[in-house]
């Protein structure tokens, strides 16, 4: 029944699911009869057909771009097996499928068809159907074929575009993410990338007062989804930093700036230190990142501080802690952070390297070894050639002292127009202000813009910085300078600082501001900053050498200043620079 | 299964099990489990890490999602089962703030 009516469908109308309009056929035989009577059958199917009569023009004029199949007599002058055969070996990539039409029935001439690179064949005579049929079934597979070939090609030249694209992102990336702060001699580090976008990043720079801020971020997941988010983090972090903002500051913003940007299950993880050589402390903050380790030089031994806080990007701002924990360091104290990537490095049978195993080579390590390497080296015993799953950063700090970073750093800024105007601005802040708003960062950025004074901006910041905090901690909450001095006492100084801070419910500070001009390319800021406190002893300062007593940020500001004076009782201070404009 | 959850509603709590590595395979599975039933039917939801080996912050991301979407602070989701290195996991990225963690 079946097979009836399979036959019947045959017979009266042949399967025809191909479009034969149109299509380009070369037709090469020498035949005459022959050739009227293909020409006549096949252009009714609405087929374009080229017809040659010997194998030397049919060579010269196929393309395997013009033609959408070949139907080629065997007995072609010239020889039809070889034209068929030469026209197959040199399409290369492309495909025209290959008819060949043979009065020869026996088992070899037809074989020797195949061989020749036929995809198929019809002996003379034949039937209009078995023709039909088998044009029909070779140009369907022609068609697919050269879809194929159509995508393949669409997909290596996109891959090729994607490609270059990404190579260009990446330079941009790395130029913006990577700036070349971390080359410094006690910094050593690894950032290695899964692929070539990196979730990873670290990023170090320098405050006006010669704070040095480090932050290490790691994004969930991998690549340019991961990537993305360190474009605002690294913009964000290093105009910050510049700017001379407190690094808690810097962490509430890239916060809020992430909760906003990524999608929800997306987040940062991030430890963010300021190193502050000036006290001999560094204060570090954590959230969602394995432990910082610190490697002490004076006792070999290794302390353990961890992230107590939620990745960035997950909550509001408001809602993070952000205290930074403060610890004292001694010259040639190393710490070590590093992202997840570290301690998940996974061996072949799947067990992680692990936190303890980190913190085992650490602290099994002598003074003078090379603990980065040795971290590295066993990093890559454990993983023993397999291959890495995560991005893996991993950083080394040796704190030194001695070596003070530069504290003025030329800003690289447009010049800016000096304006030759005299102004003068007043701010008074009251408590509340004092406990929630720094005021250095803004004002010093005022200052130097509006008098184009980019090269001036570490000392006025450093000049506005110290005599602001003098004002807060000696002026409102009468802090005791002397405890600076004693063992741990910086330690103690800064929590009985933050606590004397947070209770702070009344006083207020005055900042006055006022720009002289005294010639073309010449003037004076003059710096005024009076609080509501019972003052200090200043006798004790300007009788002491600059570095000798308690106030050695007072010492800075005299050194970086023309004039510095005080009022009784000690509870307002005036400071005059002169400057000149450079070009 | 590696994700499989249950709906009691005598003490209107939707429990989630998972089994072996919870990372971003398990992200569909996941997400299915508790948008099946209608969001006013639960008030609590306990996610069983028992059989968890292996959680990437992918998971830690998926938590955050789920944590979100039914009520963000107000939300009532406890993580259970947790083993040492699970749990150090969640303790690394302070999940306890947002999460109740056994």
């Amino acid at each position: 029944m079946i097979a009836e009516e399979l036959n019947q469908a045959i017979d009266t109308t042949p399967f025809q699911e191909v479009e034969w309009r149109g299509k380009r056929v070369m037709l090469a035989t020498s035949l005459q009869q022959l050739a009227s009577t293909l020409l006549s059958f096949l252009g009714a199917e609405g087929l374009q057909i080229q017809h040659v009569s010997s194998a030397e023009q049919g060579m010269e004029l196929f393309n395997p771009d013009d033609f959408e199949l070949l139907i080629i007599d065997v007995d072609l002058e010239g020889d039809g097996l070889m034209m068929g055969h030469r026209l197959k070996m040199g399409m290369k990539e492309q495909f025209v499928p290959l008819l060949f039409i043979t009065s020869h029935t026996d088992e070899i001439s037809l074989a020797s068809c195949f061989e020749a690179g036929g995809d198929d064949l019809v002996t003379i005579p034949y039937s209009d159907t078995m023709l039909f049929s088998r044009i029909n079934s070779l140009l369907k597979m022609g068609g697919s074929y050269h879809q194929q070939y159509q995508e393949r090609k669409e997909l290596a030249y996109y891959h090729g575009v994607m490609e270059s694209e990404q190579k260009l992102a990446k330079s941009i990336f790395n130029s913006i993410v990577h700036q070349d702060y971390l080359d410094q001699d006690n910094i050593r580090y690894t950032l290695s990338p899964m692929s070539i976008f990196n979730g990873d990043m670290l990023l170090s720079a320098t405050t006006p007062n010669g704070h040095e801020y480090i932050l290490l971020g790691d994004f969930t997941g991998h690549g340019l989804t991961a990537s993305v988010g360190t474009l605002p983090v690294s913009e964000i972090f290093y105009s910050m930093t510049a700017k001379g903002f407190t690094l808690t500051s810097i962490i509430s913003e890239i916060n809020q700036r992430l909760k906003k940007l990524l999608p929800l299950g997306m987040f940062m993880a991030t430890f963010a230190i300021d190193v502050n050589r000036h006290e001999n402390v560094i204060s570090v903050w954590g959230g969602g990142i394995p432990d910082l380790q610190l490697k002490r030089i004076r006792s070999n031994e290794v302390e353990t501080i961890s992230a107590k806080n939620l990745p960035l990007g997950i909550v509001d701002s408001t809602d993070l802690e952000l205290v930074m924990e403060i610890i004292p360091v001694d010259e040639g104290d190393r710490f070590y952070i590093y992202t997840d990537g570290v301690v998940e490095t996974e061996n072949r049978k799947g067990e992680m390297f692990g936190t303890q195993a980190m913190f085992n080579v650490i602290s099994n390590a002598g003074k003078d070894d090379n603990i980065y390497q040795l971290i590295m080296n066993s990093l890559e015993a454990f993983r023993d050639g397999y291959e890495q799953s995560d991005d893996i950063t991993l950083l080394e700090y040796t704190y030194l002292n001695s070596d003070l970073p530069r504290l003025f750093e030329e800003v690289k800024a447009a010049p800016v127009q000096s304006l030759k105007s005299n102004w003068k601005m007043n701010l008074n802040l009251d408590a509340v202000a004092i406990k929630s708003y720094d005021p250095r960062p803004l004002l010093a950025q005022m200052i130097t813009d509006l008098q184009g004074l980019h090269s001036f901006r570490g000392q006025i910041y450093t000049i506005l910085s110290e005599l602001f905090n003098n004002a807060i901690e000696y002026g409102l909450l009468e802090m005791d300078p002397s405890l600076r001095k004693q063992e741990d006492g910086v330690l103690q100084y800064n929590q009985n600082k933050q606590k004397k801070l947070k209770a702070l419910t009344e006083g207020y500070i005055h900042i006055q501001l006022e720009n002289v001009v005294t010639s073309e390319t010449a003037g004076m800021l003059r710096i005024v900053i009076e609080d509501s406190g019972n003052g200090f002893d200043y006798n004790d300062f300007i009788e002491g050498s600059a570095s000798g007593n308690n106030h050695r940020g007072l010492g800075l500001v005299s050194q970086l200043s023309d004039n510095i004076q005080f009022e009784a009782p000690g509870n307002k201070v005036k400071v005059e620079c002169h400057w000149t404009q450079q070009n | 299964m590696p994700v499989s959850s249950q709906f009691s509603s005598a003490d209107n709590t939707l429990k989630i099990n998972i089994d072996g590595r919870f990372d971003y395979d398990c992200h569909q599975d996941f997400s299915a489990s508790y948008k099946e039933l209608p969001q006013a039917a639960q008030k609590k939801y306990v996610i069983d890490l028992t059989g968890v080996s292996y959680l990437d912050s992918s998971a830690l991301g998926m938590l955050l999602v789920l944590r979100e979407r039914v009520g963000g602070d107000r939300s009532d989701i406890t993580l259970v089962g947790a083993n040492k290195d699970i749990k150090r996991v969640l303790d690394i990225a302070s999940f306890e703030k947002l999460f109740t963690v056994k």
